[in-house]
């Protein structure tokens, strides 16, 4: 049995395929902003919070960490609209993708707080410095690089996990693919071709992540 | 008004009293050498001056202001007193000269240019002009503990503490800090140093503190002092470390 591959349906549909991967760039721009920004506030709460502060931040970290991506969507796409609260499928997806990079973010980012020895704290305190200026000046920069390459591979799976949110019809690069593969049967080259969308996408996020490791952390 | 003022200072971890009723005064200018065993609480004296520990009980006064008060602006009380740390701490991910230059920047509002020539002044003291544009990880032991003094110095501060600064190098490097110190002590500042360097504290301090199970327990100038200690717990500490 032979099998004559035909790509030329595929990239006929390069329109669909062109919409879905902005929806999937636009997903993953506003995911990483919304949901670092959560994990950079989930993770000084955790760090210099108080008792009650720590324990209601570490129940959303178990509570998302211990659940699939998928079920949380479907409850937020799903689930909310039962009580009232109804989102359509691109605001459902980024406010749950940025919840989510939200949790695992947080404890990312705490165990850069952490790696930070107590002394260079003092030592920052001991000089005038404020709270707020240690923290900026003293311990944000070599936290960060510590957590550097764990946030920077958070953020690639993040990318491709939007792909999960074509189940609640938002038109991502995979929606397109599946409406493609639904139009001309051609499973194994639309899924191949999108495949090797999302490589080249991750492998450019890593690129511009190093490229961005190397302006941030390069002496001068 | 004596510049250090500490009067019955109780400070305790937990259910552990580190110090217990020490009462301390250093005058303007003065040099003095506090002494003791590990665990007789020299360090923490050190540490409840800048406000780096609080006490339980007692009274600190530094340079006019109460250091144990909940209003006290300690902020401005730590731009006047300088502390050199064991470890040095000084950041890694700054330059020689942005570690000097950050606080006068950021805390004195110093424009860039002047702290520049405020880092190579700091510098200059501590023989280490040609290192400004060097990195932390690229300096010996001896040199980073070296801009830590410089980076304290940038402050201009009115007293300088110093806890066991020479005891994490390595003994051909201990020479150049203390020689550091003694430069300072002949400007006339006011320092206040802990530290295992008998032979320096006769040579540099005023006086020497010797602290045991958290208290003052003897002082006095320090070459009588070491040489003719009164009590018999000095004895034993200075046949110790001496022999």
């Amino acid at each position: 049995m032979t099998y004559s591959f035909q790509f030329r349906d595929v990239f006929a549909a390069w329109e669909f395929l062109l919409d879905g991967l902005m929806l999937t760039l636009l997903l993953s721009a506003v995911t990483m902003v919304a949901g670092l920004g959560i994990g950079a506030a989930g993770a000084a709460a955790k760090v210099y919070g108080g008792p009650w502060v720590r324990r209601i931040v570490a129940g959303y970290v178990e509570a998302i960490r211990n659940t699939p991506l998928i079920v949380q969507l479907f409850l937020v796409f799903f689930g909310l609209p039962g009580i009232g609260i109804k989102f359509d499928a691109e605001t459902a997806a980024m406010l749950t993708l940025s919840v989510n990079l939200g949790a695992y973010s947080t404890e990312i980012l705490r165990a850069g707080l952490e790696a930070i020895p107590k002394s260079q704290l003092e030592a920052g305190r001991s000089l005038g410095l404020s709270g707020w200026q240690v923290f900026r000046y003293v311990v944000f920069f070599p936290a960060l690089k510590v957590i550097y390459p764990a946030l920077a591979s958070q953020l690639v799976l993040l990318m491709l996990a939007t792909s999960v949110v074509s189940q609640i019809s938002a038109e991502d690069l995979f929606h397109a693919a599946s409406i493609i593969q639904s139009r001309t049967f051609r499973d194994f080259e639309v899924y191949a071709v999108v495949a090797v969308a999302y490589l080249a996408l991750a492998l450019i996020f890593r690129a511009l992540f190093a490229l961005l490791h190397h302006l941030l952390f390069a002496r001068r | 008004m004596s510049l250090v003022d500490l009067s019955n200072v109780v400070k305790r971890f937990g259910a552990l009293t580190v110090l217990d009723e020490a009462s301390l005064n250093v005058e303007q200018g003065e040099i003095v050498a506090i002494i003791g065993r590990s665990g007789s609480g020299k360090s923490t004296l050190l540490r409840c001056i800048n406000g780096l520990e609080a006490i339980q009980a007692g009274r600190i006064v530094v340079d006019g202001t109460v250091v144990n008060e909940p209003g006290t602006d300690l902020r401005a009380l730590r731009q006047r007193v300088g502390i050199v740390f064991q470890s040095f701490n000084l950041f890694p991910h700054l330059s020689v000269e942005r570690n000097i230059t950050l606080a006068p920047r950021v805390v004195k509002h110093v424009p860039n240019a002047q702290a520049r020539e405020l880092a190579r002044v700091a510098l200059r003291k501590v023989g280490l002009e040609d290192k400004i544009d060097a990195w932390p990880d690229q300096l010996s032991g001896g040199q980073q503990q070296r801009v830590a003094i410089a980076r304290s110095l940038a402050m201009s501060p009115h007293l300088m503490l110093f806890d066991e600064i020479t005891s994490a190098l390595d003994p051909e490097l201990v020479g150049e800090v203390l020689k550091v110190l003694e430069e300072m002590a002949r400007e006339g500042m006011t320092m206040m140093l802990v530290t295992h360097e008998m032979g320096f504290a006769r040579r540099v301090a005023h006086r020497v503190v010797f602290m045991h199970h958290g208290k003052v327990w003897e002082q006095g100038p320090a070459a009588q002092t070491l040489a003719k200690p009164n009590t018999p717990e000095l004895e034993t500490f200075l046949s110790a470390v001496l022999h």
